[in-house]
């Protein structure tokens, strides 16, 4: 909308002429310290806690601890303009972040202001950061899934929609990856995604974007950036800021995934801010309610139940259909831990709020297991209630399946020729469903694919198939299914489900395929 | 900063005032106080009252040399601050001690900077209609700030409101500018 000249001053006269001047009163305060980002301030008597705090040059600061004569405030950029003497004030809001589908496609930082060039951000709306989580009432529980797209975690780990799955392991496990193929996952779906970065390197997030952009993901998705020399200021409300963010979806009605990477550079962040706010160190110099910082993080991540999303909707003016069953926030924190060390203090915390884990091993990474998840301890505690009616039907043995392989793979390794039939093909059995779950990165797998596979390998119908084979195997098996049989992935992609009259139908597919496969 | 840490301005306010109270010396003690955050201040004076080197005796007697019209209790403050080598806390305890006795008298004390002086009833009016509004006797202690372009700000303890030009200006600067 280009503006002439004239139509500007016009703008202008207008809004200046229109001006309704209005004098309030505002609580000041004199700045007596400012160092390590943080500002201590004598006065502002009446100032709450996290009040946004406004010093001259317009630098903001959260106010974090109330003492007997003074406040203070955690420095929110800015720290070398800011001196003592100055005049603070306080502004009677907390901490706010844009929100709304004005986002998408953005990248942003912990204050919601751009960082990728584009342009300000046009919203609508404002959020503030910190909010109380849905009650037990405006709940439901989870009964859709998340489609990861990778195979290990949709048959056995499955992720539904408003829960919170934990993604655990040590440094290049392919935590992020992971989380990055989900997204990937969800082009042409409805689920709208957020990923903060918390203390990464900026090249790191630098290549997170370019390669969201690359597979069109972009599109449905905001990062929010608060990376290793941002403030740790920045790097603490990264992660509510794009919470809120994903509030305004879930409360709209929609569906919504937030990815925070990762968790442990965040309690890092806060340890840091605590310190230098003098408070009291605990365990590991972290302040006494580092789970407190979690848990109000991953309770906002929830599924909203209907009638509330409609009384909500309402209140905007909007109708919603009558089987409308959206309205939720899944989150996938990360957390890094330090030589595998799952029982350490922080991974703790955060295990003991999600619900569930997936738990990347180096060793497995090494032995070329990619996704490297150890299912044994992998768990997710809603399971079958987030898996569509097909996945249930093929996936339901495939734990037992591994588990049990996994105790007899000791005897694997002295060859399997002295092995009795049934344990000779339990471990055949095992090898090749392990060789299936295996998957490059950036290549999410949909639903139907996955089903087909996966009820072939379980059935034993890759069991004649050496095991540097398998791969080859069953990307031929896809090619074929999809220019040969494009009905059978259509049925179960529309349908959801795997009726015998599918399995039937992929039965006669799998032969045929298997008569014309060269070894 | 390491060391013990400084004694709290606002107990030793209350215990000054607490005997300012029941001996009836209020006005003598805030004019005592007034003079040793004077001279407590001063650059000749503020470097020694502190000083780790010198003896207690020697910096209570340049107290006394310099003021000696003091009320005899203001001595023994002057020999407790020594000994706690706290003579900083001085300025604080005198703001607390006057806000106890405004407290007690009633009196709220109103810092007006204008822009332009005022007339000399326009400063008795201003007192007299913020006292019926504030319910309180209100003192008024007026400057002039030239760069305020015109109008008034207020501030009472810790709260400002701003009706002076330049205040206006600037907030109506921040809505068209916008936010972010």
């Amino acid at each position: 909308m280009a503006l002439r000249g004239q139509d500007l001053v016009t703008v202008l006269r207008r809004q200046i002429e229109g001006y309704e001047a209005r004098v309030g009163m505002v609580e000041v305060g004199t700045v007596v310290e400012v160092g390590d980002g943080i500002a201590r301030v004598h006065g502002l008597a009446g100032c709450r806690y996290h009040e946004l705090v406004e010093f001259p040059g317009g630098v903001m600061g959260i106010a974090m601890n109330l003492e007997e004569d003074g406040v203070g405030v955690v420095l929110l950029g800015g720290e070398k303009e800011v001196k003592e003497g100055d005049t603070a004030r306080s502004t009677g809001r907390i901490v706010e972040v844009p929100v709304g589908k004005a986002l998408l496609g953005r990248v942003v930082d912990a204050l919601g202001r751009p960082l990728d060039g584009k342009g300000p951000i046009k919203a609508d709306r404002f959020r503030p950061v910190e909010r109380v989580a849905p009650d037990v009432t405006k709940r439901k529980s989870v009964d859709t899934p998340v489609q990861t797209g990778i195979k290990a975690i949709d048959a056995m780990i499955p992720i539904g929609r408003g829960q919170r799955e934990l993604i655990i392991g040590d440094r290049s496990t392919g935590k992020t990856a992971l989380c990055l193929d989900t997204i990937i996952n969800q082009k042409g779906q409805d689920l709208y995604c957020i990923y903060v970065a918390i203390g990464q390197k900026a090249s790191k997030v630098a290549q997170v974007v370019s390669t969201l952009e690359q597979h069109g993901a972009m599109e449905y998705t905001t990062v929010v950036v608060a990376s290793a020399s941002d403030s740790a200021a920045l790097q603490y409300l990264a992660p509510y800021a794009g919470c809120a963010m994903g509030e305004e979806f879930m409360e709209e009605g929609e569906d919504a995934l937030i990815i925070y990477d990762d968790l442990t550079k965040h309690a890092w962040a806060y340890r840091q801010i605590s310190l230098l706010l003098r408070r009291p160190a605990g365990r590991e110099a972290y302040p006494g309610d580092v789970f407190y910082l979690h848990s109000r993080l991953l309770e906002r991540a929830a599924k909203l139940h209907p009638d509330y999303v409609r009384e909500l909707a309402a209140q905007r003016g909007i109708t919603l259909p009558p089987n409308h069953n959206r309205g939720s926030l899944t989150a996938l924190p990360i957390i890094e831990t330090q030589a595998g060390d799952i029982a350490a203090y922080i991974p703790t915390n955060v295990i003991s709020i999600t619900d569930g884990q997936i738990y990347l091993e180096t060793d497995l990474f090494n032995a070329g297991i990619r996704p490297a998840i150890n299912v044994g301890l992998s768990v997710s505690r809603v399971g079958g209630a987030a898996q569509t009616r097909a996945m249930k039907r093929v996936a339901g043995r495939l734990r037992l399946d591994l588990a049990q392989y996994r105790e007899l793979a000791v005897f694997a390794q002295f060859g399997t020729a002295d092995l009795d039939p049934t344990t000779r093909r339990q471990l055949e059995r095992g090898q090749r469903i392990i060789e299936v779950l295996k998957q490059p990165q950036f290549q999410p797998m949909p639903l139907e694919h996955q089903v087909m596979i996966l009820y072939a390998v379980v059935n034993g119908y890759l069991d004649d198939v050496p095991v540097p084979q398998v791969q080859r195997w069953e990307a031929e098996f896809h090619r074929f299914l999809d220019t040969a049989h494009p009905e059978i992935g259509k049925t179960i992609r529309e349908t959801k489900d795997f009726t015998p009259a599918t399995e039937e139908a992929l039965k006669r597919a799998i032969a045929e395929f298997k008569a014309g496969f060269r070894l | 900063m390491p060391g013990r840490p400084l004694p709290s301005p606002k107990r030793y306010a209350l215990a000054l005032w607490q005997i300012a109270r029941d001996q009836g010396t209020v006005d003598k003690w805030l004019h005592d106080l007034q003079n040793l955050v004077a001279l407590a201040g001063a650059p000749p004076t503020a470097a020694v009252l502190d000083a780790p080197g010198i003896p207690l005796r020697e910096r209570v007697a340049l107290v006394r040399e310099a003021l000696p019209h003091l009320n005899p209790m203001a001595y023994n403050l002057v020999a407790l601050l020594a000994q706690r080598r706290a003579f900083r806390i001085l300025p604080r305890v005198l703001q607390e001690f006057q806000r106890l006795v405004d407290a007690a008298q009633g009196v709220l004390r109103v810092q007006v900077t204008v822009g332009a002086p005022l007339a000399d009833r326009e400063e008795e009016e201003m007192a007299e209609r913020l006292s019926r509004a504030l319910g309180r006797r209100v003192v008024l202690s007026v400057h002039t700030d030239p760069s305020l372009l015109g109008g008034l700000v207020l501030r009472i303890g810790d709260r400002v409101v701003d009706g002076s030009v330049r205040g206006l200006l600037a907030a109506l600067r921040k809505t068209l500018v916008g936010v972010g």
